[in-house]
């Protein structure tokens, strides 16, 4: 289906609803005009197929619009953040930045967990030196959300790349 | 097969060969029973339709009892009638002794209602009485009924399967609605390590129960 309907919901989201022509028991329309009411049945069109759709949408759905299928984003990182602007998605990047945050917090997790033991072996023999190195570690961590990179990014594409290097080995096992 | 032509019938009009045509007449007629009889059971070539309320099989040529006959080379194109079932007897699910076609099938409560395969993008692989799949959010995934239940307590399962970005060795978690809309089913996938929603590759979902 070349068409997609979106439309923004009350808590600000934004759904993209995918029109469906089912590959088996599709409902066809009869068509009593052409004389032959025994078999006189014809395949849905695409437009009325999109049409099914846009009537069954949510009674609060806000600004429904049918769009080409192709102006949805295909990198789908920042889904949450995906906002609709004239007629078009585009990302809202005050949500694709807590999204970013969200995604080197995950990544820092088992990162704090091995530090804080780190921290603990370093506590319990004495060696100063292990610890300057782990509390610095702990720093860092603790600071990955506050990149700069996050801020400055302009664009989804800048985003994905604003990860800090104390972090780049954990998004490389993710991906 | 054509029967014998018989003689031609003596006539009083006739009176001079009166009776040598009726000799002839009277000589064939065994001839005649033999011939019927050869006929065997009757053929009452195609229907097209037949109610089983208002047929009688005929008997044997000759016989006295009707219904003792049989059909050969019947060939119906469809049926009508009380002897098959509706859409209340494929609900109620207990008759032994009527006829269920295909347009009535999906009525009986073991019957799936609706049914998807779909990517996350919304390319649908199946679909069975699905109007559309709405891309609410990372990893959920709305599915909307074209024939709408008749309430929210009917039983739908869905399925993530795998991941988009391929890391399937993690395990996770696939949430339905608790209580899913008369006319739709909201899925969530959820990734286990922290329980946020993560995009599968490819979403399945039925549903069971009363339309």
């Amino acid at each position: 289906m070349s068409k997609v309907i979106i439309y923004t919901r009350a808590d600000g989201g934004l759904s993209v609803v995918h029109p469906i022509r089912n590959t088996l028991g599709e409902a066809r329309i009869f068509m009593p005009a052409d004389g032959e009411a025994k078999e006189a049945f014809r395949e849905m069109t695409d437009a009325e197929i999109v049409q099914r759709a846009l009537a069954k949408l949510p009674a609060d759905a806000i600004n429904p619009q049918i769009v080409e299928a192709d102006a949805i984003p295909v990198d789908r990182t920042y889904r949450d953040a995906w906002m609709q602007q004239d007629g078009a998605v585009v990302h809202d990047m005050d949500k694709a930045r807590e999204i970013q945050k969200d995604r080197l917090r995950a990544l820092r997790a088992p990162l704090f967990d091995a530090n804080d033991i780190a921290i603990q072996s370093a506590l319990a023999d004495g060696d100063s030196k292990a610890l300057k190195t782990a509390v610095a570690t702990r720093d860092a961590l603790r600071d990955v959300t506050a990149a700069p990179a996050i801020e400055a990014a302009k664009t989804p594409d800048e985003l994905k790349l604003a990860v800090p290097q104390i972090l780049i080995a954990a998004e490389a096992v993710e991906k | 097969m054509l029967l014998t032509p018989l003689p031609d019938a003596p006539s009083t009009a006739d009176p001079a060969n009166f009776a040598t045509k009726a000799d002839a007449l009277v000589a064939a007629l065994p001839g005649l029973v033999t011939e019927i009889n050869a006929l065997g059971d009757v053929n009452i070539g195609n229907a097209s339709t037949l109610n089983g309320t208002n047929w009688t099989a005929p008997g044997p040529i000759g016989g006295t009892t009707p219904g003792a006959g049989s059909f050969t080379a019947v060939t119906a194109t469809s049926f009508a009638g009380a002897a098959l079932a509706a859409q209340s007897d494929q609900e109620t699910g207990t008759s032994t002794s009527k006829a269920v076609t295909p347009g009535v099938q999906k009525f009986h409560p073991s019957a799936a209602k609706g049914w998807v395969n779909v990517g996350v993008s919304g390319d649908i692989q199946q679909s069975y009485n699905v109007t559309s799949v709405t891309d609410a959010a990372a990893g959920q995934i709305i599915v909307n009924w074209n024939v709408d239940f008749s309430a929210g307590n009917y039983c739908v399962i869905g399925q993530g399967i795998a991941t988009s970005s391929g890391t399937a060795a993690t395990f996770y978690d696939t949430r339905t609605s608790t209580t899913p809309a008369a006319g739709s089913s909201t899925h969530t996938f959820l990734r286990a390590s922290d329980y946020q929603p993560v995009d599968p590759a490819t979403w399945a979902v039925v549903a069971f129960g009363d339309q």
